[in-house]
Order: structure tokens, then sequence, then C-alpha cells
């Protein structure tokens, strides 16, 4: 499964055939030390030949359905608008306190009055203040070309050629927060890209026992 | 199938299996008296938790145990609980200070009856997650036990008259533990512990032990012609856990506690206890 931001790929495109180059596409396919294809993964170019580009505004969600954000991870570009449906039946509260953007969303379930507008580039993470162990994580990007991980593989179509700054960010990638690389687009055609990722290992909910002692 | 809740409410539930050792059963401060044993614990616990607001929230919860002990088999017990809390979280978020008022109210009932009895709980806590991988929890607790057995015949006629209902204890407990994860899967459990007030220990009667009881009467159960005596005693207990999530539901759990208690003139007594259990909590 990929994103893409459509209304951003034809304002890039249009763009592209102005200038009178043509288009292909990155596609990166990320396993981890294990050799375990990975999820939950972002790719984007952060520029092309020095160049950055600026993504065009969209609509997406992120839903909560068994105590959990979904997706995990959330690919978008500056200037997005996130509704987050609530699919339990137990109400959330959906908060963050990240820099980028820092919002809450009251007690809830079904559908929020409002989506919520992210305007600032940078890592956003999700929490509710009634479950702790509910956490997600959104990444707002300053580039049309961006595309989340599933199983793997990434996609990014409609590249310009030219020397793409690509940018691999992942929850649990170790030692650094994001990973970069310099491909040589071609101007047509698919640009492989097979990366390895050293991931920290998952934490586990820590639910502690509840001690009883014996009466005398 | 339980019921449709409203969109405030939540059903827990919760199971727990150890297995203990315990190297002064008897809480002797006489070498010659000290008895150790094991335990197997078994308990399920369950509840509801409501949240009518975004700072508070309700816990109603009922528990059974079952300890079984395999020398001492008398004093297998088995422990029926029923709780309520009110928690107060100071701020949004996972790093917000908890308060928490609870109440509970147990009903112990041993293989030998003599020993049964009502305890009855108030306990404020308040916690707060200091960094991604340190809890910090203190807390206060009174508890108020009454034995069904408080007229039982004293065995041996002290000095002054003592009166038999040993199973009737106040005591006042502080506590604060401390959590640190030591992996993803895996964190440590530091607990420290002040009791103070009354509490009951066995022995071979001795009159320069009983001189400073409170209560005593006969305690058939840990031997013939012992006694169990109460008296004012102030213990510390110093434990160590390690966890480890096994899954997202189970976790294991290795630990060993060490509980210090001096009452009176010259009188303590030392207790040890290794215990190994895992706990689902769903
Ligand atoms: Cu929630």
């Amino acid at each position: 499964m990929l994103y893409k931001g459509r209304g951003t790929c034809a304002v890039a495109l249009v763009a592209l055939l102005a200038a009178g180059a043509e288009a292909g596409s990155l596609v990166v396919t990320l396993k981890d030390q294990d050799g375990v294809a990975v999820s939950d993964a972002v790719v984007y170019v952060a520029s092309i030949d020095g160049q950055a580009s600026a993504p065009a505004p969209q609509q997406v969600t992120v839903d909560q359905v068994d105590e959990a954000f979904v997706p995990h991870v959330r690919a978008v570009g500056v200037g997005a608008s996130i509704s987050f449906p609530n699919s339990d039946h137990i109400r959330h509260h959906v908060y963050s306190f990240a820099p980028a953007k820092t919002f809450e969303l009251p007690l809830y379930t079904g559908l929020p009055a409002a989506p919520i507008r992210f305007d600032q580039a940078g890592l956003v993470t999700l929490g509710c203040n009634i479950h702790d162990h509910m956490l997600g994580y959104i990444l707002v990007v300053n580039t049309p070309w961006y595309a989340e991980v599933a199983s793997g593989t990434a996609r990014i179509d409609n590249l310009p050629a030219g020397e793409l700054a690509v940018r691999i960010w992942h929850p649990r990638l170790s030692g650094e927060t994001e990973l970069e690389l310099t491909v040589q687009a071609a101007a047509s055609g698919d640009t492989t890209v097979q990366q390895q990722l050293t991931l920290l290992p998952e934490r586990k909910a820590r639910r502690a026992p509840r001690r009883g002692s014996s009466r005398y | 199938m339980l019921t449709p809740l409203p969109a405030f409410a939540q059903w827990y539930f919760g199971s727990s299996t150890e297995l203990r050792s315990n190297d002064n059963v008897t809480r002797s401060p006489v070498a010659e008296n000290i008895e150790a044993d094991t335990v197997l614990l078994g308990s399920v616990e369950g509840g509801l938790h409501l949240q009518p607001g975004v700072y508070t929230g309700l816990t109603l919860s009922a528990g059974v145990t079952r300890e079984q002990f395999r020398r001492f088999a008398g004093l297998s017990q088995t422990r029926g609980l029923l709780g309520a809390a009110l928690d107060r979280k100071l701020g949004v978020g996972e790093r917000a200070p908890r308060l928490r008022l609870g109440a509970t109210i147990e009903r112990a009932d041993f293989n030998s009856n003599t020993r049964n009895l009502w305890l009855h709980s108030v306990r404020l806590s308040y916690s707060q997650r200091l960094s991604d991988s340190l809890l910090l929890t203190a807390a206060i607790t009174h508890e108020n036990q009454q034995g069904d057995n408080d007229r039982l015949r004293i065995a041996v006629p002290p000095a002054r008259q003592l009166p038999g209902d040993t199973w009737n204890q106040e005591a006042l407990v502080a506590s604060t533990a401390l959590e640190w994860a030591t992996g993803p899967a895996s964190w440590l459990t530091a607990t420290l512990q002040f009791r103070h007030g009354e509490t009951a220990a066995s022995i071979t009667p001795r009159p320069s032990i009983l001189r400073q009881a409170t209560a005593v009467t006969n305690d058939p159960l840990i031997g013939a012609g012992k006694v169990a005596y109460r008296l004012d005693a102030n213990t510390r207990q110093f434990a160590l856990d390690w966890n480890l999530a096994l899954t997202d539901a189970a976790t294991a759990y290795f630990g060993a506690e060490r509980q210090l208690t001096r009452g009176g003139v010259s009188l303590s007594y030392q207790v040890d206890v290794i215990r190994a259990g895992i706990v689902f909590s769903y």
C-alpha cells in the first residue's frame, strides 16, 4: 500500500511538462537487519538537484481502531488536513505535544468536528490521554514526493530526473532519526533503491503485576 | 457476552499465578521456631473502568486469590476483594502526575478457620512518569483488620492479662516504588515500604516475648503448644522484581523481598521471600 498526494502529482506533472522534462519513478525496497520487509517507514525526496518543492494541500485520516492509531505511521505534506475519526466504542482523547503541531481532541467517539491542519514540517507523536499504550506518528514533510512504506516497498511517481536527496524515516531507526541517500534518478522508468535499516526492537506494553500480600 | 457499555466505560480483566518461597513463614524471632514453606498462588481480577471526564476516572474491581501452602496447609487461604478507586490526573498525557484514592474490603478465609478475617484499607497514591524509562509511585495506606475469633482462650497466662484478639490489627503503611525500563520488553521494579502498627507472629511461648505482646492466642496450626501473639512493630520491606513482557497481555516476573520487623525490646525477625510468576491482563 502506498499513499501519494494526488493533487500534488498533477501540479508537479504540469511543472515538468512546462520544462519539457520527462518523469520517472523511485522504487525503494526496505529490509531490516534480519532481512524482514519493513513496514511503518516513510520515504521522501527532500530535494532534486538541490531544489525543494512545496506539496499541495490534501485531506487524509488517521483512524483509531481497537485502541490503536491506524495507520501507525502517516506521512503528509505540509499544509495537509488530517481528521481523526474514532472507530472504537470507547472514547479516546488524542493529543500531541510535538513542536511541529500541538493539539488536543478531548474525549470523543465518532468524527471530531473539524480536521486539524499541519502547517509545519516535522514529526508529530500521537498519544491518547486515556490509553497510554496508544502511540502513533505523523511525519509532516515539505515535499510533494513521499510515500508510506508497507510490506517493504514504497513507490514515488512523477519524479523529474536529477540528483535526489532521498530520506528514510522509521520510528525505531537505530542511531539516527533519518537516513539520507543520494540517488541519481533516470529521466524515465523506475529507479530502484534497496536499503537495509537497523531497527531497534519493538517496545512492549509494561503491565505491572498487581501484588497483594498473604494474610497471616 | 458482556452487555454493551456506554462510551465512557470499559471492562478489564486480569489473572496471575505465582510460586513463592518464604524462609520464615511463622515470622519467628527465635531460631528454633523458624519454619520455611512454599506457596502457590492463583488469582483472577476484573472490573469496570469509568472515565466520566478528561481528568477523572473511577475503577470498580472485584477479585479472588487462592494461596496454597505446601507444609502449613492451615495457612492456605482464599481472599475475596472488592475495591473502588478514584483517579485524578493532573494534566494531559503520559507524563501527567496521577493521584488515586482507593478503598478495598477484603475477606480472608483460611483452611484453619481461627484466622479468618475482614480487612479494610484506604490508600492514597501519587504516581509520575519521570522519563520514558522511569515511573515513580508513592503511597500511604491505612489498614484495619478484624478477626472472626477474637475471644480465643489465652494459652499462657502471662504476668498481666492479655486479650485473645490477636487477629484484630491496625497499621499505617508508607511505600514508594520505582519502575525502571531496562529494555524494550523488560523492567525492574524496586519497592521500599515502611509499615508501622500491629502485627502477628507465632512462637513457642516465652515470657520475655509475651511480656511485650498486646494479645495472645493458641496457634495449633503452627504446632502443638505454639501461640500467636500481636505486637506493635515497625517493618521495613525492600523488594526487587525483574519483569519481562512476553506479549502485550502476558508478563513474567522474578523477584526477591526482605522484611525486617522490629518491635518492643530486642525483638526482631526477618523474612526473605523469593517469587516467580506470570500475569495476564486484558
Ligand atoms: Cu484512548
